[in-house]
């Protein structure tokens, strides 16, 4: 139903710059197969994987502490404000000098650019445990160690995934738009950089755009099933 | 039956006073960012790295950079003028544009079930395409110029986070509310603006607020790459040539750009949506 | 023949009564799902006269929502008719208000008391100062003449459903149509909320539609009790209250009329209506 949306759409649009949408898609599948491109492929997937991984690694434990420490959410809770609208893109040229232009300097940003949400997510997750939950557990005879690990935790973690969901995103952004700055050989954003340079068909810009929104489209939905998956117990809430 | 009033207590009813109040609230905010800003001096300054400049050195060279130009020109600098104006007036133009357009097409196709469940998956769709792998797109399609950053932040970012919110606003306006609507006779208009807009309007202002923040985010990228003015022009300009404080004063610029939207658009949304909180609050 | 002006207004006052206000012929209502159809009302014939209290009970599942959707005009009965003195409802008519069961979702948290109340007016064009002189009034009618410039939700639940009621009165409908309005209030709440009715109908000789699940309230407050049966529902039977005004939460309840009344009622619900056809 809805592809047949998408390419009724496109197929009306017909012109030089922009071609067909099923040529795109067969051009993009093509790309798929092309050993050279599923190396560019892999890099950015890994740059962001990386990034990911330390971000998740740093972000949880630091914002359960901050989080279940009174003072620390309070003063957090004021830079988080200022913190927050800074674009982490703007950072860019400052990795490019500090650490040139390899995989390392692309995980680093991503690492720099997702650990803000799930920071603030397990802040506020931890911060905003129902007190009633915890009382109860106290009630029960748990200690300090007890409640966290069956109440805290497990009603932070749909939050926290939630966080996680959209450092996923905001990591993949940050790849790619790290790509299309620098350039370099590896990675899809710098294929579409060589591409263009190279004053080839545009055809192959799409098709690696549609690449791209599929990889990004398959994490979302990717993580978005699995967080269904977890917390069916969860009162389906709806936020952005 | 009774004149008295049952109501609960307010939370401004139990501040010791309201001046009280805005000052330790303020203090509140001031002496955390205070605090880092101290450390982030003593530790650059000890380390000097020439990659990490103290931030009174950072300070002074933004205050050179902007603010001492001629008088005429209310002491701004050229470079306000050619850079980071323009930046901002296309950051806003585009913003505002897909805003006001994200709200209508949203409200159209939120409240209309047969196009919501062809549409809403579509939009879902796009929105999950990292906006920066479109720019390419939009360069190809637009060329180098504003048009094409301006087209780029509105429809490659800002107009699909609006949509989706908008379209989820609109989906969970309580049927009650609008069998009321339909039950006074109310006309249809007036239960669009009247009724339905304002109670999807927290949802609408998430949205406006979510596509505020990446709408610096894809001006900056569409000025870093194959541009001739504007802030991220500046930042990239400073970067090929080693200019580290530069770089970092374009860096604090956009830092306050961020912090000065966000502001201002919560302060409206705190403003519009005051009967949110204490509805939210009370339940 | 010519008639003084005195005897002409009885005239009229007289073929005005004499159209029943609401008038329901062979209502039937049907749900369709699929290949699922289910039969919610049908057969439903009654007549309700002006300046009537009737209520409508019926064991959970009769179409009791059902019906009054189809009586609002919020909803198009399969077949049958609904008139509304003398014309025939389709879509919402004029001069009908309805309070809903749950105020919460009814009300509009962004409007102040005042402004929710004075919301369908708008429509009516009226003049300012008669849209507030009538915001006012009704306020007051209810019990909340200082709640004025107070939002929903610092107002307990009884409180909001006021509003609501407030709402319905400033309209100044001919009909109202009440959808088990004090289901989601304690019973203390209710009590003062039922006599709220029994006072705004003696003070603005309103005609009232109340429906409820509640065999008591339905007695203590009307002058005639229309039984549903289970779906498929159709009207079991319906029963006169003769029980005198003012009545009182206490000693109307002790009457025998009161609770013979109650007993029949609740007799033909527990039988599910079957043995009336």
């Amino acid at each position: 139903m809805v592809l047949v949306e998408i390419i009724t759409r496109a197929g009306l649009v017909n012109e030089a710059f922009l071609p067909p949408f099923s040529h795109s898609i067969v051009v993009a599948g093509q790309l798929l197969f092309d050993p050279r491109f599923q190396v560019d492929i892999l890099a950015t997937l890994g740059a962001w994987g990386l990034g990911l991984l330390w971000a998740l690694l740093v972000a949880i434990p630091a914002g359960i502490l901050l989080g279940s420490w009174p003072p620390a959410y309070r003063a957090t809770k004021a830079l988080i404000d200022f913190v927050r609208p800074i674009p982490s893109v703007a950072l860019i040229p400052l990795a490019i000098l500090l650490l040139g232009t390899s995989i390392q300097m692309k995980s680093v940003l991503v690492l720099y650019a997702a650990i803000w949400p799930i920071l603030f997510n397990a802040i506020y997750a931890v911060h905003d445990v129902d007190p009633l939950a915890k009382q109860t557990a106290r009630s029960f005879g748990f200690g300090r160690l007890g409640i966290s690990a069956f109440v805290v935790l497990p009603s932070s973690l749909p939050l926290i995934a939630a966080g996680i969901r959209v450092s996923a995103f905001i990591g993949l952004m940050m790849v790619i738009s790290t790509e299309l700055v620098v350039g370099g050989d590896a990675g899809i954003g710098s294929y579409m950089t060589r591409v263009q340079a190279s004053g080839q068909d545009t055809i192959y810009v799409y098709a690696a755009t549609i690449i791209a929104g599929v990889i990004g489209f398959i994490i979302n939905i990717g993580l978005a099933t699995l967080e269904r998956r977890l917390f069916r117990w969860q009162p389906q809430e709806r936020s952005e | 039956m009774t004149g008295a009033i049952v109501t609960k207590p307010s939370a401004s009813s139990q501040k010791p006073s309201r001046e009280h109040g805005r000052i330790y609230r303020i203090l509140q905010h001031v002496v955390p960012v205070a605090v880092v800003l101290v450390v982030w001096q003593l530790l650059t300054a000890q380390f000097r790295s020439p990659f990490f400049p103290p931030p009174l050195t950072i300070f002074e060279a933004a205050y050179k950079a902007w603010f001492t130009g001629p008088a005429t020109s209310l002491f701004l600098t050229d470079t306000v003028f050619e850079d980071v104006l323009p930046s901002i007036g296309r950051l806003l133009a585009a913003w505002g544009i897909a805003a006001i357009v994200g709200v209508a097409l949203g409200l159209a196709i939120g409240l209309n079930r047969i196009v919501r469940d062809y549409l809403e998956p579509v939009v879902e769709l796009v929105r999950a395409i990292p906006a920066a792998a479109t720019l390419p797109i939009f360069i190809i399609l637009l060329g180098a110029g504003a048009a094409m950053r301006v087209s780029f932040i509105a429809f490659g970012g800002v107009i699909w986070i609006v949509l989706i919110n908008t379209i989820l606003g609109a989906r969970q306006v309580e049927q009650t509310q609008l069998d009321t609507g339909k039950a006074f006779r109310i006309p249809p208009l007036q239960r669009l603006v009247g009724i339905i807009l304002p109670a999807a309007m927290p949802k609408i202002f998430a949205g406006l607020r979510i596509s505020l923040a990446g709408a610096l985010i894809l001006m900056v990228v569409s000025e870093l790459i194959l541009s001739t003015n504007g802030i991220g022009f500046q930042l990239i300009q400073a970067q090929r040539s080693f200019a580290l404080v530069q770089m970092w004063t374009q860096i604090l610029l956009l830092a306050i750009l961020g912090f000065v939207f966000n502001w201002i658009l919560s302060q409206a949304e705190n403003h519009v949506l005051a009967w949110h909180r204490g509805a939210r609050d009370r339940s | 023949m010519t008639y003084s002006t005195a005897d002409a207004a009885a005239v009229e006052e007289t073929e005005r009564r004499s159209v029943p206000m609401l008038s329901v012929r062979d209502l039937r209502h049907e749900y369709v799902s699929g290949k699922n159809r289910f039969v919610a009302i049908d057969r439903l014939t009654f007549d309700i006269e002006e300046g009537q209290l009737v209520s409508i009970v019926g064991p959970s599942g009769a179409g009791k929502t059902t019906l009054l959707r189809c009586l609002s005009g919020l909803m198009s009965p399969t077949s049958g008719t609904v008139e509304l003195a003398g014309l025939p409802v389709a879509g919402v008519p004029e001069g009908m208000a309805m309070v809903f069961q749950d105020y919460s979702r009814s009300l509009f948290p962004w409007l102040s008391v005042a402004s929710n109340v004075s919301f369908p007016l708008k429509r009516l064009k009226l003049e300012k100062a008669e849209r507030r002189r009538r915001v006012q009034e009704s306020l007051e009618a209810v019990g909340l003449a200082e709640a004025g410039g107070k939002y929903p939700w610092q107002l307990s639940g009884g409180m909001q459903q006021r509003v609501a009621i407030a709402r319905a009165l400033a309209y100044q409908p001919r009909l109202l149509l009440m959808d088990e309005p004090f289901a989601s209030v304690d019973a203390q709440t209710r009590s003062d909320l039922e006599d709220l009715v029994l006072d705004v109908k003696a003070r603005f000789d309103i005609t009232i539609l109340f429906v409820t699940h509640d065999i008591d309230e339905s007695v203590y407050l009307s002058d005639r009790v229309l039984v549903l049966s289970r779906a498929p529902s159709t009207l079991a039977d319906s029963i006169e209250v003769s029980l005198p005004a003012p009545r009182d939460q206490i000693s109307t309840k002790q009457l025998d009329a009161f609770v013979h009344a109650r007993a029949e009622i609740a007799a033909l619900i527990r039988s599910g209506g079957a043995d009336i056809e």
